[in-house]
């Protein structure tokens, strides 16, 4: 796994080198960018949505009545669990945001704080993309390839693919608007710049408030997905 | 009676009706799945040239690359990912798992050619007719309109040859990933590596991006660069000289040699999880 994504990474890295020489942007602000990128969304697991893989066998195979008749969440239940089986991931998560650092020139001990603060906000809305598109279990058993789906708008328009800068600056101000770049440009971007830019700012304040309507909602898809959930055995 | 030369040919061919008719029904029982198939690779596509137009936006070429010969590569990628899942990678992972499984003593049970079997047990079609061609539209739509580069008939063939050579080359060096299986036992990691080698960087760097001696080894030890950007560099006649086809060709050769000589020699190294 560990060289599999490694070889992965040197793919985009060769490319984003080409990428970086065509567009006259710095290499290594390029290079820096996606191996934060990267290690943040799959710190947060973002992109590969695996916790929707989780809620996908456990609701379609039954075993997620042995959760309900606990008196436990089964929903933190099973993402603690799911983060307990994450060792290997989350420290070659860690090592490739840590190796994105050394690209910097510098960055200050506020940046590093706002950093952590956004991965923190990362984890909560990749927590709530996982939440909503395994809820879908609930109506389709087969949902794979709904994964699928959302995995490539995630990669694509969260700045895992490609920085949000690249786009047009309207759609650019579209994407900031949604809690999409908060998984992957917002964290690797603030370690990229030293003042607070508008950019930024409305990248936070937008996850604040996508937080603030998608948590509960994503409780909600999953409580009415569990009225609809019929399994065989305890 | 003594049997015809063509006997073992017929039999050969009877196996791949055989298969791809078998597979193209179980496709078929799915069809919701299916679905989701069709609507997650269309997903997959747009947002990919989502990412290419914006890409192109703030650059003239990569690689040396317009944004017309990006789309015919993305073609070419598109098309040799498809052939490769469709007659190997789906082989080599039930391969993989009828290693682990104990499942290949059936089939080595029969009284058929086992390689060749092994190599075509599924062959699905409806992944190739119905996931890959409307996926391709957008693409293609977008090839059309920006064409500005001219393809001749002998780019083109040479195109098709590097295409052909790189599948088998490239199924061959995966195949031996998966004969390790013998030994680990376990396939996934072997079938990821073995995927993430062999389409290292396919997604959008061209041959002329790579130093030589990397192209020389991309070509022949590990035949990364031969099924696509080999191939869309003698179609766009960025590479005229038939040096590069002709190493394509020994190495795919040598490739199907050892291919048959890792098979024999992992056979008598299995020891079956069934029995």
């Amino acid at each position: 796994m560990v060289l599999n994504k490694a070889i992965y990474l040197g793919g985009i890295i060769f490319l984003w080198s080409l990428i970086g020489k065509s567009a006259s942007v710095g290499v290594n602000s390029l290079v820096s960018y996606f191996l934060i990128a990267n290690g943040v969304q799959g710190l947060v697991d973002a992109e590969s949505l695996r916790f929707t893989r989780t809620l996908n066998e456990e609701i379609k195979t039954g075993t997620l009545s042995a959760h309900l008749l606990r008196p436990i969440n089964p929903v933190i239940f099973l993402y603690t669990s799911f983060l307990g089986t994450r060792g290997v991931i989350i420290l070659m998560a860690i090592l490739l945001a840590v190796t994105g650092f050394l690209f910097l020139p510098s960055f200050s001990i506020i940046q590093f704080i706002l950093f952590l603060i956004s991965v923190f906000l990362a984890f909560i809305i990749s927590f709530i993309f996982n939440l909503l598109v395994g809820s879908l279990t609930f109506w389709s058993p087969e949902a794979n390839h709904l994964q699928n789906v959302a995995s490539h708008f995630i990669r694509v328009f969260s700045g895992v693919l490609i920085p949000i800068t690249f786009f047009s600056d309207k759609i650019k101000q579209i994407l900031l608007l949604t809690p999409l770049p908060s998984v992957a440009y917002l964290p690797s971007i603030i370690m990229q710049t030293h003042n607070l830019n508008k950019d930024i700012l409305t990248s936070f304040l937008s996850t604040i408030f996508w937080i603030g309507i998608l948590l509960p909602f994503s409780f909600f898809v999953w409580r009415s997905g569990l009225k609809r959930y019929e399994a065989v055995g305890i | 009676m003594k049997q015809s030369v063509f006997e073992p040919i017929k039999i050969r061919l009877e196996i791949l009706k055989a298969n791809t008719l078998f597979s193209l029904k179980e496709s078929l029982a799915y069809s919701l799945n299916n679905w989701g198939g069709l609507a997650s690779t269309i997903t997959y596509m747009l947002t990919y040239l989502v990412f290419l137009s914006a890409l192109y936006g703030r650059v003239e070429t990569i690689g040396g690359y317009r944004y017309s010969e990006a789309l015919l590569f993305t073609l070419m990628v598109q098309l040799n990912f498809y052939l490769i899942w469709v007659w190997s990678m789906t082989n080599l992972e039930k391969l993989g798992y009828d290693i682990k499984t104990g499942k290949l003593d059936l089939i080595l049970s029969k009284p058929l050619p086992s390689l060749w079997y092994v190599t075509f047990q599924k062959i699905n079609l409806f992944t190739l007719i119905v996931e890959m061609w409307p996926a391709t539209l957008p693409l293609l739509y977008l090839l059309f309109k920006h064409l500005d580069f001219s393809v001749t008939p002998l780019g083109l063939f040479y195109g098709a040859l590097t295409l052909f050579l790189g599948q088998i080359a490239t199924h061959c060096f995966q195949f031996l990933f998966t004969l390790l299986t013998f030994w680990t036992g376990e396939s996934k990691g072997l079938t990821g590596i073995s995927y993430q080698i062999a389409f290292f960087g396919s997604d959008a760097i061209p041959l002329e991006a790579f130093p030589k001696p990397v192209i020389f080894l991309g070509i022949t030890a590990i035949p990364f660069l031969t099924h696509t950007a080999l191939t869309t560099s003698y179609i766009l006649g960025r590479t005229t000289s038939p040096f590069y086809l002709i190493l394509a060709l020994a190495s795919t050769t040598i490739f199907l040699f050892i291919k048959i000589k890792a098979w024999n020699f992992a056979l008598k190294h299995y020891a079956s999880a069934s029995s």
